[in-house]
């Protein structure tokens, strides 16, 4: 039997899936702006996951096929449920300040550069949510996540070609929106 | 003539969804152009910050949740 037909244990299985957790959560703030749905969203998305236990084989790209789990529970809510207008609320963004990295620095804390990162996040996440969802999820796989364009096509069901075009779409708003972030050098 | 073929393929670059025969031909092209090499580390350095201020954490109640219905099965 081929190694990719071989079934994990189900032990194996969650270690491969919880591992992304963190991921996921970003992914459903940007989806969702909302840290309430977020969580729900990610507690569905397990919940479907570890249904599905039985079907997943070794070499499925478990990163990728949680993510497609995701947005599609969040593309099926939001066409059931006919959800409020996507009104921008701040408190999601603040859930995005809980992951960044506290870097090494001998200098100690260095409050300007945190009090730019705090400034940078919001008008990115801000920015991000202004594109179409089809743009914002293309360039979050992309340039967030680190997905490569053929599974981030895996994951919203359309052509490559159609992803490259909504990353270099979505890039293109997203740079004229945080043009004086991306040119002045205070992006780096 | 070379300009052109970097902003032809600059969404490319930056995603690292480029052949190496393109991308040693846009590198090489970045050693003489000032223009196009700033906005070639522009973009890089943007995605690389993006990258690292776009990262949450599951809520802890989350994680507990989760790890509940990976006990159930």
């Amino acid at each position: 039997m081929p190694a990719d037909d071989r079934r994990f244990s189900r032990r194996e299985f969650d270690r491969e899936v919880l591992q992304h957790l963190d991921s996921l959560y970003g992914y459903a703030l940007h989806l969702s702006h909302s840290a309430e749905d977020a969580a729900d969203l990610v507690q569905d998305t397990y919940a479907r996951a570890f249904r599905s236990y039985r079907q997943y084989t070794l070499g499925t790209n478990a990163k990728a096929w949680l993510f497609a789990i995701l947005r599609n529970t969040f593309l099926n809510q939001r066409r059931s449920i006919r959800r409020r207008p996507p009104e921008i609320h701040c408190d999601w963004i603040d859930e995005l300040e809980a992951g960044e990295s506290i870097e090494p620095d001998r200098r100690g804390p260095d409050p300007y550069r945190k009090f730019l990162n705090d400034l940078l996040r919001e008008d990115i996440a801000r920015a991000l949510a202004e594109l179409p969802e089809d743009f914002r999820s293309a360039v979050v796989l992309c340039d967030v996540e680190g997905f490569s364009y053929s599974e981030i096509a895996e994951i919203l069901e359309v052509p490559v070609g159609t992803v490259r075009s909504r990353i270099h779409r979505g890039r293109s708003r997203l740079r004229n929106m945080l043009e004086e972030w991306y040119s002045d050098g205070r992006g780096k | 003539m070379e300009c052109g073929f970097v902003r032809q393929h600059f969404h490319d670059l930056i995603s690292d969804e480029i052949d190496d025969e393109h991308r040693e031909r846009i590198y090489e092209h970045l050693n003489s152009c000032d223009s196009c090499r700033t906005h070639v580390e522009n973009a890089l350095a943007f995605r690389s910050r993006m990258q690292e201020l776009m990262q949450a954490s599951a809520p802890p109640g989350l994680v507990a949740s989760i790890m509940q219905l990976s006990e159930k099965g």
